[in-house]
């Protein structure tokens, strides 16, 4: 067991994370299920939560093999206050990735949804 | 936030997790160890009470027995073991058919647990002492109102978040605590009095047992709350969750997706379990092996041991003290207790401990019934977190209890305090010597299976924690095992970190959305909803042009109208004026010039119209025409000043052959004009016969006159008083006296140059018969030149000769000078110059023709009259001077040769005997004359017809003809010719000849040169 462990480091080109696909999804998703609707503080909670939850169903779907997803949604109401969102990640360079999407509203509402794969290591394979 | 930051932390929070349920469990064993013996006093207590003091003996005996076996049969959890006494029995019995319904009502297994445990409640306190049931009831019935009522409250408020609920429980809780607080109080106080009581008996036997009771727990919290806060977080997200399930549970009305969720939390549960049995089998057999060893150990390492127990007794006393100030602390206010037990390990226990009262109430319940062991074990799984927190205020609840029922003995029967009293001593001197025994053995098997990292860390703690340790197989297991995943997982991270870099992404700017300025506000907020500013106009497109038109020149013009001198019009522009004055000027002249001509030409078109119907209504009217006439026209001589007067002289100009000068000789009738004693000579155009171009008059009676060669633009006249007059016709009539006769204005023209009263010695002292123009000199002038010269002269400055001849034949000769510039004011040294007048005459030589007339012919006509003077027309040096000889006064006609002496041809009785007056060759015809004799008859002579006498003879009775002239112009186009006769009335008649007499014949030359030469 010590010292015979094998890794596989990079993921397989086509099983690369690809945030144009990704983004894709996001954007299908967020249009999907927000466009025409308002912001409701009671449903806003439970509607970022199943966002989150259908996408990261969605891109785990699209293929990315031995990443892991981070989705986080975000939605605000908007009322003339000044949002600004970054977001940053401890990851390898060559392998992680993320996608972003951006969803607005004209009355009132907002949406960013930003997508990541695993800010750890990710991929491996142990003997 | 930063979402690593948060990944980590996850991860974290799982992996302490595991930590902490492997722990836990650990610890939930322990307490259940711990609260069985608490609860289990109680019982036997009240046992012992009923029985009776003989009982003790034996119970403690069982007790004892049972204890012991019970410890190891519930490591073991044989069902076989079934080796209860008679007193465990019925809890045997309801534990197995507890098992059955277990399996027959395995989904509906929470739902009845909680009410079997209620149910095990009531039996349990059944058993129990009536009062202290009562009171339990009592007790747990509020507990248990309070529950429902919080839990119908959390129903309502489910849809709340979770945070808000908490802090409403934890309200609630507090509540309850205050108030279990306050209910315990004097207990307490009576607690303390009683274990200062029991102290005294076996002091360091409770000690002992009190320190290993609570030690293990509290190393355990120790290290518990060594850890982080961030687990206690979790946990209580844990707890709220299972508490909801728990509400869930007993609520009748189930939501379906908690419904869900439990199913799969009791799958969860029964997987633990099983595994947990499994675990347990095994350290079933670890445990003999540890027993053995520890048996072995006992004996072996016995000092070992009780230097242990000593260093855990002198740890236990501190604790005690601790926990003693806790319990009071705990009284007033949980905050309090940061301080006593050092802040970080103190605070989370006193912060769960009001939730932890619901919590431990349950428990309590739960350990009480001490025959459901099983179902407790799943549900302490359940709650595991809660435990380890609770374990300690458990253990204080069954001290609590403990005296409470001594309390109540008290109350009931004092006489009975002393036995009690008894019976506990008994049983915590059982109690202790129990867990001394089973320290002894925990320890050694502890120390083989704790792991590694926890004793080299905490050494000194282990001694305490061997208590709880001694039933937890599963969670040493599980912690192995866990330990077991985290170094490979480290190693694993270790690997992979060499061969993958990890660096900190750029920050991804997720969303950057200013803020609304405040003119987007205000048009949200006043302005239309939902309507956005998305445009501004910004005056850009208002774009300035402009265009600029030259400026309009003006300029001031000025007309007058008539115009006066210099021109009609012009402006004050110097150079304007300047420049339209020379146009002005130039253009008046030719305006006039062409008035002048154009104003004549329109006079004579007029003049002829007339004419032409006056001629044919007298040609309708006239029969008596002369025969040889083809027509006639008539000179208005009708004119006011013309009345009376004779016609004197008729006369043409040599070149312009349309002007005729007819004079007029001075009348003796008086007349209104002062005219009447000066002769007045009109100048006509026969072209414009119906008035005078221009009137000429002159105070003496002319005799003769003539016009300037050339043009006729001067009349000479020679009067009779011997003077020679000159009109320049160019002068303006206003410069001359003028009269308004009728409707019309007539200028009088004096003459321009008179020689009267000048030049007395040289001038004409006789009549002048005769004024004739010298012809110009030039030696082969011919006739037809005539005219150029005469324009020549005109041009030249009107130098000719003008030639006058008196009656005494005194020939003089005067040069015509023009000056060259007027003079108004009349000049100094020419006397007879009129004012204003350009020509002059002067004096040049003087002839005495009289002389020459030889003596004889004197003598025979008495004085000799000098009547006509004829220049010839190629030699001036010659001239004719007619004398009274020539014209015969006896009426015949003599046809002279200039080179003969005698006549050519002489015809008498021509005329009749009457003298001739005029005789004059016709202008067209050489072979045709005309002789008008006194009788007023008019004789027209053609040679080449009949050189013997005249063709046409015309007697005018009616008015006599009193001077006769002919005229016609030889030009190709209009040849005529005619004469013209002045008859006595005044009247001037042109008559034309018919065109035999006009067109000339070739032979007439022929004829008179065969008339000469048969003269010679």
């Amino acid at each position: 067991m010590e010292g015979s462990d094998t890794y596989l480091i990079r993921p397989n080109p086509q099983n690369k994370f690809k945030p144009a696909i990704v983004k894709e999804c996001i954007r299908e998703i967020v249009r999907e299920r927000l466009s025409g609707k308002r912001y409701e503080p009671e449903e806003v909670p439970e509607l970022s939560r199943s966002l989150a939850e259908s996408i990261k169903d969605r891109v785990k779907n699209a293929g990315f093999d031995k990443y892991k997803l981070v989705v986080q949604v975000v939605i605000g109401e908007q009322r003339g206050e000044g949002v600004k969102m970054s977001s940053k990640c401890f990851w390898d360079a060559d392998t992680d990735n993320h996608a972003e999407d951006l969803f607005i509203n004209v009355c009132t509402f907002c949406s960013v949804h930003s997508d990541y794969s695993g800010g750890e290591g990710a991929k491996f394979k142990s003997i | 936030m930063s979402l690593f930051c948060a990944f980590e932390r996850l991860q974290k929070i799982k992996t302490r997790m595991r930590t902490c349920t492997a722990k836990s469990e650990h610890r939930k064993s322990f307490i259940q160890k711990l609260t069985k013996e608490d609860t289990w006093r109680p019982a036997d207590l009240t046992r012992h009470i009923r029985e009776g003091d003989d009982f003790d003996r034996r119970r403690d005996d069982n007790e004892r027995r049972h204890r012991g076996g019970e410890s190891v049969e519930r490591r073991r959890r044989d069902p076989e073991k079934v080796s209860r006494q008679e007193r465990d029995k019925p809890r045997e019995i309801s534990r197995e058919k507890r098992h059955e319904d277990e399996k027959y009502r395995y989904p509906d297994r929470r739902k009845e647990g909680s009410r079997d445990r209620r149910g095990d409640k009531d039996q349990e306190r059944q058993d129990d002492k009536e009062k202290k049931r009562e009171r339990d009831k009592l007790v747990a019935g509020k507990r248990n109102e309070d529950d429902y009522k919080r839990r119908d409250r959390a129903d309502k408020q489910e849809k709340e978040k979770d945070r808000e609920r908490d802090r409403d429980k934890e309200k609630d809780r507090a509540r309850d605590k205050e108030r279990h607080n306050e209910g315990h109080r004097d207990k307490r106080g009576e607690e303390r009095e009683k274990e200062r009581r029991s102290e005294e008996q076996d002091k360091e036997h409770r000690r002992g047992e009190r320190v290993r009771m609570e030690k293990p727990e509290r190393e355990k919290r120790d290290r518990h709350l060594g850890r982080e806060r961030p687990k206690d977080e979790y946990r209580d997200q844990r707890k709220d969750k299972e508490r909801r399930e728990r509400h869930g549970d007993k609520k009748d009305v189930e939501v379906k997706d908690e419904r869900e969720r439990i199913e799969e939390k009791r799958r969860h549960k029964e997987e633990r379990e099983r595994r947990h049995r499994e675990r347990e089998h095994k350290d079933e057999k670890r445990k003999h092996d540890s027993e053995s060893r520890e048996n072995r150990d006992l004996k072996g390492t016995g000092e070992e041991v009780r230097r242990h127990r000593g260093d855990r007794e002198r740890a236990e006393r501190d604790k005690h003290k601790e926990r003693r100030k806790r319990e009071e602390d705990e009284e007033e206010e949980p905050r309090r207790n940061l301080l006593t037990d050092g802040a970080s390990s103190k605070k989370p226990a006193s912060d769960k401990s009001p939730k932890q009262d619901t919590k431990t109430e349950v428990a309590t319940d739960e350990v009480s019934a001490d025959q459901e062991y099983e179902d407790d074990f799943e549900e302490y799984e359940e709650d595991f977190e809660e435990m380890d927190d609770s374990a300690s205020e458990r253990e204080d609840e069954g001290e609590q209890r403990h005296p409470e029922e001594g309390e109540e003995r008290e109350e009931l029967s004092a006489q009975r305090r002393k036995e009690i009293e008894a019976i506990q001593r008994a049983m915590d001197e059982e109690n202790e010597r129990v867990g001394t025994a089973q320290s002894r053995q925990t320890v050694s098997a502890e120390e083989e299976e704790t792991p590694k990292w926890s004793r080299e860390k905490n050494l000194k703690k282990e001694g305490g924690s061997q208590r709880g340790k001694f039933i937890d197989f599963v969670a040493a297991k599980q912690r192995e095992v866990s330990k077991q995943v985290s170094t490979k997982q480290k190693k694993r991270s270790a690997e992979l970190l060499r061969l993958i870099d990890l660096d900190f992404s750029m920050t991804v700017s997720l969303l950057d959305l200013p803020a609304v300025n405040e003119y987007d506000m205000y048009i949200r907020t006043f302005g239309t909803a939902n309507t956005k500013q998305a445009y501004v106009q910004c005056n850009e497109d208002n774009a300035d042009r402009d265009i600029q038109t030259e400026e309009i020149e003006v300029c001031e013009k000025w007309t007058q109208h008539p115009p006066e001198h210099k021109g009609a019009c012009g402006d004050p522009n110097l150079s304007h004026e300047a420049r339209n004055h020379g146009e002005m000027s130039f253009d008046s002249q030719r305006l006039t010039a062409f008035l002048r001509s154009a104003s004549q030409v329109m006079v004579i078109l007029l003049e002829e119209d007339r004419a032409e119907r006056k001629s044919l209504r007298k040609l309708s009217s006239q029969t008596d025409t002369p025969s040889f006439s083809d027509g006639s026209l008539q000179l208005n001589t009708n004119l006011s000043f013309l009345y009376g007067r004779r016609i004197s002289l008729v006369h043409f100009s040599p070149v312009q052959r349309h002007t005729v000068m007819s004079v007029h000789s001075a009348t003796t009738k008086p007349s209104a004009l002062r005219l009447d004693s000066c002769t007045v000579i009109c100048i006509w155009n026969i072209w414009e016969p119906s008035r005078p171009q221009k009137v000429l008059v002159y105070e003496s009676e002319v005799q003769c006159c003539c016009f300037s060669p050339g043009k006729a633009i001067l009349v000479f006249a020679g009067t009779s008083v011997g003077s020679v007059a000159v009109w320049d016709l160019r002068e303006h009539a206003g410069g001359h006296h003028r009269l308004t006769i009728g409707e019309e204005e007539w200028a009088f023209r004096q003459p321009t140059f008179s020689t009267d009263a000048l030049m007395a010695g040289s001038a004409h002292i006789s009549s002048v018969t005769s004024v004739e123009v010298v012809p110009s000199t030039a030696p082969g002038g011919l006739r037809p030149e005539a005219p150029l010269l005469a324009s020549e002269d005109e041009s030249s400055g009107l130098s000719f000769q003008l030639a006058s001849l008196d009656e005494m034949g005194v020939l003089n000769f005067w040069v015509v000078v023009e000056l060259p510039k007027a003079n108004e004011a009349g000049s100094p040294t020419d006397l007879g110059l009129r004012p204003g007048g350009k020509v002059k005459l002067l004096h040049s030589s003087r002839l005495l023709t009289a002389d020459r007339v030889s003596p004889r012919d004197a003598a025979e006509t008495g004085p000799l009259q000098t009547l006509l003077l004829r220049f010839l027309p190629t030699d001036s040096n010659h001239f004719f001077i007619g004398t009274n000889m020539v014209g015969c006064g006896d009426g015949s006609i003599r046809l002279h040769q200039v080179s003969s002496e005698h006549p050519v041809a002489e015809w008498k009785n021509g005329t009749a005997g009457e003298p001739v007056v005029s005789l004059r060759w016709t202008r067209t015809r050489p072979a045709v004359f005309c002789v008008l004799d006194a009788a007023s008859t008019l004789h027209v002579w053609d040679l080449l017809k009949n050189d013997a006498e005249p063709v046409v003879t015309e007697r005018m009775d009616s008015d006599r003809v009193t001077a006769m002239t002919v005229f016609g112009d030889s030009g190709q186009q209009n040849m005529y010719s005619g004469i013209a006769l002045a008859h006595e009335s005044g009247k001037i008649e042109m008559q034309y000849f018919s065109r035999h007499f006009t067109v000339p014949i070739k032979a007439e030359e022929e004829k008179l040169e065969s008339m000469m030469a048969e003269a010679f």
